[in-house]
């Protein structure tokens, strides 16, 4: 359990999260959605212990992650970052391999080998393995480091007992329609085997299909947090976008979803 | 979802480049040989390895009665052995410094003269040249012959303590402040060093440019013993840092999520990098290009991965060094290059050739 208890961070004097108190249990999938600006990204960086509040607790298990090394988190949550810029010719598979934590000169073993081969097959970069990574398309490397993030988290699997957390700042803002949902029907997949998960999207009918909580963030603080139909609302929605949003929900299955507001003459 | 066959079938291609990477050892470790038997077998007194047995054979006698024995010992075990050991390190160190840097810096055209470093080092040694005699009489007397490279040495350390002062912010250093201090830094140190050289007489002046050229001849046993502890650091270093290092390429919030400590793996580059750098201007003067060149065709070959590129420099970077004081013997004996001379003449274009050839090492 990750929790976030009174959270706020300010810089400059600047408040960018306020007072947010959030607690991602296992077998959840929980998306945060909201406009641009509106502290998502600073959440999932207080989340990862990146950064530390100015008020407030963040707590893993009781525990305060501040207060956590850096080497007995990363056997616990792994993360995708929203950009991460790597201009070194790494090949995909050793990329993948640094979420395998290997100190000095040792090799990864077999059993962190498959991890990083299946996690690879996971992201639909089977074949990948020996391509130079800085040769690769915007979307072929955002599923690279997707792919290292459950390497991270998988090759240490066997010898735990805690539930492994994934947190991932929009991990498909550069994937064509089925690498997103074959990356996020991955993240359920694990979410299904007891995983804790936290996603950041733009993309509102992305998050209305795969959420099983969603996290509305606005100016800092959230709106509003809880199943999906408690949160996709019209009047939430256009409140938040400041344009007029209207929900509509797909007949057969009842997946809901927005239709971008049509440009006026 | 279907189990990979076995990962050992299927990542031919990976030990394709592990085993480009054993190659290279192997190949380093060769050249590092040849260069050593070389350099020991050439100089100026036509006096070749042949002569080694002879040589041991006097020195462990300690017999005075064999002048030529006496002179072959001489010339090998305290002349020519002395000066390899103290290319290799220095061109290990040089190396090895200039990887950790990239690594660093996540640039590869970041080198330790880069941050200020060496200038701060070369500006304690000009002053000492030129100044000493007068300013600090009981400094150049109490150390005598050693004055020189342990004002070299401060002078990089006080440089980086200078750097840590201005980029840490609670406790943090800030990469891109670093860079810039260092830079500032640097050129300060450059333009101190240029006004006590524009005052300097003529004697002082041809130290003075030997100095900022670098050179091995003045090398000695005392000089190799100093060292060694810095060698010792490196070897202890390399193999602490390759996971920080490969992180770091990520970037700092990456190499955090990876489980690295960031702020200590900072630190301990940093002042890695100082003694090494500190080390080794104070024994050879500032010698550029070796910590650009060297982890650039290191990576052209083997790939990023610090496992090959840290070892690999230092290999690569001292056979460079003890190569280049060859030449720097050879080419106007009996008088001798500045080996800067050298460095810069067979560095410069190798690098042109690369970069043209290959873009900056894959690097975009």
């Amino acid at each position: 359990m990750l929790e976030c208890r009174n959270v706020s961070y300010d810089i400059k004097g600047r408040t960018i999260v306020e007072e947010v108190n959030v607690a991602l249990a296992p077998g959840r999938l929980n998306v945060v959605i909201g406009p641009n600006g509106a502290g998502k990204s600073t959440l999932l960086k207080l989340l990862t212990g990146e950064l530390k509040p100015s008020f407030g607790q963040i707590l893993l298990d009781g525990v305060e992650l501040g207060s956590i090394s850096a080497a007995s988190l990363a056997a616990r949550r792994a993360v995708v970052a929203q950009s991460t810029h790597l201009s070194f010719p790494f090949s995909v598979i050793e990329v993948v391999l640094l979420g395998a934590t290997v100190p000095g000169f040792g090799q990864p073993s077999a059993v962190r080998l498959v991890a990083a081969y299946r996690a690879l097959e996971d992201v639909g970069l089977s074949g990948f393995e020996d391509r130079i990574y800085t040769q690769l398309s915007g979307g072929e490397r955002q599923r690279v480091h997707v792919a290292r993030a459950l390497c991270q988290l998988s090759s240490a699997e066997n010898n735990r007992t805690e539930a492994p957390i994934l947190l991932l700042d929009e991990p498909t803002s550069n994937l064509d329609l089925m690498h997103q949902v074959k990356v996020l029907n991955e993240v359920r997949r694990r979410v299904a085997q007891g995983w804790v998960a936290l996603a950041v999207l733009h993309d509102l009918n992305l998050a209305a299909a795969f959420a099983d909580t969603m996290i509305l963030m606005s100016q800092g603080r959230i709106t509003a947090a809880g199943n999906t139909d408690e949160v996709f609302r019209d009047d939430l929605l256009s409140a938040v976008y400041r344009c007029p949003v209207t929900t509509n929900v797909v007949g057969k299955t009842g997946q809901r979803f927005v239709l971008p507001p049509t440009a006026r003459m | 979802m279907s189990v990979p066959a076995t990962p050992m079938e299927r990542s031919v291609p990976r030990d394709a480049r592990t085993s480009t990477a054993r190659m290279l050892m192997i190949c380093a470790w060769l050249s590092l040989a040849i260069v050593v038997v070389l350099s020991l077998s050439i100089g100026a007194t036509g006096i070749t390895l042949a002569a080694l047995p002879d040589a041991i054979q006097h020195w462990l006698a300690g017999s005075d009665d064999d002048a030529t024995a006496a002179r072959h010992s001489l010339v090998l075990l305290e002349i020519r052995l002395p000066r390899t050991l103290l290319g290799l390190f220095v061109g290990a160190a040089l190396a090895v410094a200039g990887a950790m840097m990239q690594g660093l810096f996540r640039n590869p055209l970041a080198d330790p003269g880069l941050i200020g470093v060496s200038s701060g080092a070369a500006l304690a040694a000009v002053a000492t040249i030129a100044l000493g005699n007068e300013f600090a009489a009981p400094w150049i007397g109490t150390f005598g012959p050693y004055a020189l490279p342990i004002s070299a040495f401060f002078g990089g350390v006080i440089t980086t303590w200078m750097l840590v002062a201005v980029a840490g912010r609670h406790g943090q250093l800030m990469i891109g402040t670093l860079l810039l201090a260092g830079i500032a830094i640097g050129a300060l140190a450059g333009a101190m060093s240029g006004l006590i050289a524009y005052v300097s007489d003529d004697r002082e002046l041809r130290d003075l440019t030997l100095w900022t050229l670098g050179s091995l001849s003045g090398a000695s046993w005392p000089k190799v013993i100093a060292v060694t502890p810095f060698a010792i650091l490196i070897a202890f270093a390399i193999p602490r840092l390759i996971r920080g290092l490969n992180g770091f390429l990520l970037g700092e919030a990456e190499a955090f999520h990876l489980g690295i400590n960031v702020e200590a793996t900072k630190k301990f580059v940093v002042v890695t990098t100082a003694a090494c750098v500190g080390a080794a201007v104070a024994v050879a003067g500032v010698i550029g290009f070796i910590g650009i060149v060297v982890p650039h065709f290191v990576r052209l070959i083997a790939g990023p991965d610090h496992r090959i590129v840290l070892p690999a420099s230092a290999l690569v970077g001292g056979t460079l060094m003890v190569f280049a004081d060859i030449l720097a013997r050879m080419l106007v004996r009996p008088a001798e290059l500045p080996i800067g001379i050298v460095m810069a003449a067979i560095g410069a274009p190798v690098f042109l050739h690369l970069v043209l050839k290959r873009g900056i090492g894959g690097v975009e």
